[in-house]
């Protein structure tokens, strides 16, 4: 729908190329402004006309205030002349009509060869043009003097101010500003460009080990839609896979409760010595078929989403057991109501309290009630879990050393159906071991 | 404990498609008096039932071709036929359905002997007694609650499922089959469990004021009476839904 809005691509390729080429664009245009715009370095050279009139005290058209005067009873004392000073001197004797003994003029040596005084040009221009007509100009940095007619000496003295690195800093400076304009602006685009990729993980993350979550919503860049639809057919194999794993686990299952009932008809006739320890071995059996295909169940059945009074539902649990004889209690409750499926719920804390009272000696139930969720926490006075059952124990068919050895074990899917209840409802569950010893299992809900 | 009297041969028809489990049955309710006759499927179970004087269809859910379950939409309309579901799958759902589509009672498979034979005269017994509201089908409602036998949920009268222990569930189907009516501690045990229970007698009144509690926390006005040395008696008017 944006795609229409906005009428342009849509895939992260071009909005990565329109913003490297943005930058580039951008940061081209503030940079020509910059210098475009810029007054350009000033250097104005000084002809040697210009010397000699100043020599005489006479104004020149460009007032140079750069240039100082001074008047001296002994001439500057200056290094010897070059090739182009001898030559420019010549030029602005001639201009004064003075002897050259009566000038003296050196200009500075240029640190940019470029304006480098060019002692073959003077040469050639006072060949061709003539004395006369050899105007040579100076570039920087250049003193010249001239001996008045009562024998001082008038002394001019130009300092070219660095002008040409102050401008190069200048626009150096210039620069970089746009530069720190423009990386605000790449980054602003770049984090728009990322945002759907963040998006498609948080997606993606929701998803989870759930076979059932709604699959990932394709939008976004093109790629992004492709990766989004990719991760659904991902999705869904994996679905399937499951499904068809849990039906042959639950077809097996299954078929053997047949043989089961042959068996307990087999048994009707025989001692009841015999009859009753074989009895108990088939109900074993059954108890590890009803916990293989109730998980399969959980795995594959809608569930009903109802009012469920949570409080009562973990107290009727609590009560099952303290009727059977178990070694369990309330703490203190508070009111709460949950949507959910009564059933499952049931089993939830049913096999989180019997764990308890059948690892842990004794339990306590506690329920709270804040912030729109309820906590119940159910607290046991055994050994507690070692970090690696802690880790596994919620894995399916996963059991932890500690039951695997005692005929009280069953099958390990316990504590898998009880996350699997708890993660269908909204909330989680969550093992540790107390300070005090024993362990703890918190279970969080949404309430209505 | 024998309530069924024995002189009276009562039918028994399996229906199951495993041969030898059929057999093993019916030897077994052979042995305890009953006359057995076993059908593989449908067909041969409407022609028994055509010949012969049947009380009792131990019926098997999964079976190929016409399931337990459709066979047993279609005896529904038998109201002197007794039908038990025998199922491997075993799960609520399950028992639901069955219970739906017109069974009397379920049994998830492994069944052990006991089981099944308890199961039968406690099908047998009401038949006999032609109990008034001994029919698993439908709902109550009293002072907005509501109870649905089938499904086994109390909602209360904000339609929040309140869950019960099956302790609970025996007791309050009790109450609200028989409303306005003094019931002895013997008369609960025996209507919520049957004669042939053990392992309740004790906790009737543990059971009778969980229930009353959980009643209490929605409804203020007392719904289950003490009746000083009589029993207790349920007050509301109940109504079927």
């Amino acid at each position: 729908m944006t795609a229409k809005r906005l009428a342009m691509p849509r895939s992260i390729l071009s909005h990565t190329l329109l913003l490297t080429g943005g930058m580039v664009v951008l940061l081209t245009a503030l940079n020509l402004g910059i210098i475009l715009l810029r007054p350009p370095p000033r250097d104005e050279p000084v002809s040697a006309y210009e010397v000699s009139r100043l020599l005489r005290g006479e104004p020149i058209a460009q007032q140079r205030t750069s240039i100082r005067q001074s008047l001296s009873a002994t001439p500057p004392s200056l290094g010897p002349p070059s090739v182009s000073d001898s030559l420019v001197t010549l030029a602005v004797a001639h201009q004064l009509g003075l002897a050259t003994g009566d000038v003296r003029l050196r200009v500075a040596s240029r640190r940019h060869a470029r304006f480098r005084a060019d002692a073959g040009r003077e040469r050639r221009e006072l060949a061709a043009y003539g004395i006369d007509r050899f105007d040579p100009v100076i570039f920087g940095s250049f003193t010249a003097a001239a001996r008045l007619p009562d024998g001082r000496w008038r002394i001019l003295s130009h300092v070219e101010s660095d002008s040409i690195a102050g401008w190069q800093m200048g626009t150096a400076l210039r620069i970089l500003i746009a530069l720190l304009v423009a990386v605000p602006i790449a980054w602003l685009f770049s984090k728009r460009i990322a945002r759907p990729i963040r998006a498609f993980a948080e997606a993606v993350e929701r998803v989870g080990g759930q076979q059932q979550v709604a699959p990932v919503e394709v939008g976004g860049p093109s790629e992004i839609r492709l990766a989004a639809a990719a991760v659904n057919d991902m999705q869904t194999r994996i679905g399937r896979y499951i499904a068809e794993r849990t039906s042959v686990v639950g077809a097996l299952a299954h078929d053997l409760r047949t043989p089961l009932s042959r068996l307990h008809f087999h048994l009707a006739a025989a001692p009841d010595a015999v009859r009753c320890k074989a009895e108990g071995e088939i109900a074993e059996m059954e108890q590890m078929i009803a916990a293989t295909l109730e998980f399969v169940e959980n795995e594959t059945r809608e569930r009903p989403r109802e009012a469920v009074d949570l409080s009562l539902l973990v107290e009727g649990v609590v009560d099952d057991l303290a009727d059977l004889g178990r070694n369990v209690s309330l703490g203190s409750v508070a009111p709460a109501i949950v949507v959910g499926d009564a059933i499952l719920l049931k089993r939830l804390f049913a096999n989180l309290i019997n764990n308890a009272v059948t690892y842990g000696q004794r339990a306590t139930v506690t329920i709270a009630a804040r912030d729109g969720e309820a906590v119940v926490e159910v607290l046991d006075e055994g050994p507690g879990m070692s970090v690696l059952d802690l880790e596994r124990a919620f894995e399916p068919f996963y059991r932890a050393e500690s039951s695997r050895n005692r005929s009280t074990g069953g099958m390990g899917l316990g504590l898998a159906i009880v996350r699997a209840a708890a993660e269908r409802h909204g909330g989680d569950v969550r093992l540790a071991n107390r300070p005090e010893g024993g362990l703890s299992a918190r279970v969080r809900l949404p309430t209505l | 404990m024998e309530t069924v009297p024995l002189d009276d041969k009562n039918g028994i028809l399996i229906v199951d498609d495993d041969e030898s489990l059929r057999s093993l049955i019916g030897n077994f309710l052979t042995g305890h008096g009953y006359t057995v006759f076993e059908a593989d499927g449908g067909q041969s179970m409407r022609k028994i039932l055509e010949r012969e004087t049947v009380d009792v269809v131990v019926l098997d859910v999964m079976m190929p071709g016409e399931d337990g379950l459709s066979l047993a939409r279609t005896l529904s309309a038998r109201r002197d036929l007794g039908i038990i579901m025998v199922s491997a799958l075993g799960s609520e759902t399950d028992r639901i359905i069955g219970l739906e589509v017109g069974a009397d009672d379920y049994l998830p498979k492994p069944v052990s002997p006991r089981e099944l034979l308890a199961r039968i005269r406690a099908v047998l017994r009401r038949q006999h007694q032609h109990e008034e509201a001994e029919d698993p089908g439908g709902a109550y409602a009293f002072e907005g609650w509501t109870f649905d036998v089938i499904r086994r949920v109390l909602r209360d009268p904000l339609s929040v499922i309140i869950s019960l222990s099956d302790g609970e569930f025996s007791l309050l189907r009790v109450f609200v089959e028989r409303p306005q009516r003094v019931l002895s501690r013997d008369q609960l045990l025996e209507y919520s469990r049957g004669p042939d229970s053990d392992a309740f007698d004790r906790a009737i009144d543990t059971q009778v004021s969980r229930l009353r509690r959980k009643l209490g926390t929605r409804t203020p006005t007392e719904l289950i009476r003490t009746v000083r040395s009589e029993g207790y008696m349920f007050l509301a008017k109940v109504s079927r839904r």
